[in-house]
């Protein structure tokens, strides 16, 4: 994969990560993933650890209330403004009406997912659909006129064309086994 | 990238504990030093404590390891209690002590895998752990299937085995493993006193390829995974990854963004191959988790800064003008950190390897000007 094409990736998952999770530096202490409640009126408890933060979701995944919580992973750390360089880009400014539940925007997770995904997976994760690929790029198109609003709908994971090295092996998926891509020994040299 | 991991967030996905430091073998290549039981390791109810905070705190996967994890005397109660928990646990052995009963232990604890370590065929093997430890690994590997557990195996590569790769998939093939994971031997730990076993850094040329081959074909069955301080980018990168996710290429390193590690002793780390004060060095210990809660310890905003402050002006040498820097943040750290000389950046790296020896054809991209004048000006790094 080029260099060009990795950016380009990058950048999708950022920008959709940014509109379902990130929530405008004026809601205060550079807080992400925030319900709509925090949103509007901030909550004492607004920044809490990663754990409990998840694990509320969760718990609240199952409950009527469901839009004003559902955003799969909590960007919890509290900044140390000593410290945190902060995102590398700028936020866009209407977040807020983009933020919605993860069911609606976030890509589902498929059958095919590692066991140990207890947890919903982050979606760098969570396995492209792969759409029929031509087999060379395609000629480059005119400059499109910039969209007034972002686009909020689900978008295609893997839009690009690739190159014929990353074409899918020939090994059937179910061949190559069930159990999760990371490092088996977490401990190098040993 | 580490604005991606910013994005999702700092979550405890992945931990290696280290249950004891105690070891029934002196391997050659043994990163941990291992042998002795650390002076202070924790007891039985204190590590039910950072099991029950591992779960808490939603971590998916734990992989108990050593030293030998199955000289701990609560090895399977303490993964019953995370299993318990939701956690996905799994155990790496060097199967010297291996039975059937240690198998059956496993299978009611609720593993999901076991890990053995085989480096390479009869000889080289035992000549890197212990004589007659060859055997010892299959008779693991039949019993441990035959109470239907998966069987993952860890090869540690080095000079002596780098060329029996294809007979060990073979063996592992008809013994019926489920998965195998490659790493390669860097000089630290026991193995800084035999860096003449170590594979030159030019060896990635022809090495990476061929793992990246055997992820991307198995032989039938078997599923193999390159571990993370092997690569990065170039043509074999896909599938040294997972070609099937949306972003199959190096994101860095996870120590402290998504993975910990836990030492015998309580001792926190961002991943358990960095370095402590076994080895002179205890900048990557976060904190105990005798002193603050393991939630404490991850949820520090000072915490784990080599990689969650990490800034591209940190890279050395080559890293520094690479055009994947600031997307790869140098590689693994364990193996950055291992390879001597500070200011070299990663000379372990396949991108590095090829654009130094002019080898363009295993890149996607030429090396940028900037890149090929850094050679040209006589790098002092291999």
């Amino acid at each position: 994969m080029k260099e060009k094409e990795i950016r380009e990736r990058i950048e999708r998952f950022l920008k959709r990560t940014a509109r379902n999770v990130v929530v405008p530096a004026s809601v205060g202490l550079s807080l992400a993933g925030c319900d709509t409640r925090a949103l509007s009126g901030g909550r004492a408890d607004a920044g809490r650890d990663v754990a409990s933060q998840r694990a509320e979701t969760n718990d609240t995944a199952n409950s009527p209330d469901l839009s004003y919580m559902a955003l799969p992973y909590l960007i919890v750390m509290m900044p140390d403004a000593a410290t945190d360089p902060g995102p590398s880009e700028p936020e866009p400014s209407d977040v807020e009406s983009e933020a919605r539940p993860m069911t609606e925007a976030g890509p589902e997770i498929p059958a095919v997912m590692p066991p140990y995904m207890i947890a919903p997976p982050p979606p760098y994760m969570v396995p492209a659909p792969a759409p029929p690929l031509p087999p060379s790029p395609p000629p480059p198109l005119p400059p499109a006129a910039p969209p007034s609003l972002p686009d909020a709908g689900p978008e295609i994971p893997m839009p690009s064309p690739a190159p014929p090295y990353l074409l899918l092996p020939s090994v059937s998926p179910s061949a190559k086994g069930k159990t999760a891509p990371m490092p088996m020994d977490p401990k190098k040299n040993g | 990238m580490l604005e991606v991991f910013r994005r999702v967030g700092f979550l405890p996905r992945a931990c290696g504990w280290e249950l004891t430091l105690r070891c029934n073998l002196r391997c050659k290549h043994c990163g941990s030093l291992a042998g002795r039981a650390r002076d202070d390791e924790l007891s039985r109810d204190e590590c039910l404590r950072v099991a029950d905070e591992l779960a808490e705190m939603r971590c998916e996967r734990v992989t108990l390891t050593g030293g030998e994890p199955t000289l701990h005397p609560a090895w399977d109660e303490l993964a019953e209690r995370l299993v318990k928990g939701k956690v996905q646990v799994g155990l790496i052995s060097n199967a010297w002590e291996w039975t059937r009963e240690h198998a059956e232990r496993a299978a009611r604890a609720g593993l999901y895998s076991v890990g053995f370590s085989l480096d390479g065929l009869e000889r080289e093997h035992d000549a890197f752990r212990a004589p007659g430890s060859f055997a010892h690994v299959l008779d693991a590997i039949r019993v441990t299937c035959e109470v239907g557990l998966d069987v993952a195996i860890n090869t540690t590569i080095y000079r002596e085995n780098c060329k029996q790769l294809l007979a060990v998939r073979g063996l592992l093939l008809d013994l019926g493993v489920h998965s195998w994971q490659l790493q390669i031997a860097i000089p630290t730990g026991a193995m800084a006193g035999h860096r003449e076993l170590a594979l030159p850094p030019e060896d990635l040329l022809w090495l990476v390829p061929q793992i990246a081959e055997f992820c991307r074909d198995g032989g039938g069955g078997l599923r193999v995974v390159a571990s993370d301080h092997i690569g990065y980018f170039g043509k074999p990168e896909a599938h040294l990854r997972q070609p099937e996710v949306t972003m199959p290429f190096w994101l860095g390193c996870w120590a402290g963004l998504h993975a910990l590690g836990i030492e015998s002793g309580g001792n926190v780390k961002g991943c358990l191959s960095l370095p402590s004060a076994l080895h002179g060095e205890a900048g990557y210990i976060e904190g105990n988790v005798r002193q603050s809660s393991l939630r404490e310890i991850w949820n520090r905003s000072s915490g784990f800064v080599y990689t969650r402050g990490f800034r591209t002006s940190d890279l050395k040498g080559f890293c520094r003008v690479c055009r994947y820097g600031d997307l790869c943040r140098g590689g693994c750290t364990w193996k950055r950190g291992s390879q001597g000389d500070p200011e070299a950046g990663d000379t372990y790296c396949f991108y590095y390897q090829a654009a130094r020896q002019g080898r363009y054809d295993l890149l996607e991209d030429e090396p940028t000007v900037e890149e090929k004048a850094y050679f040209r000006a006589g790098v002092p790094h291999r």
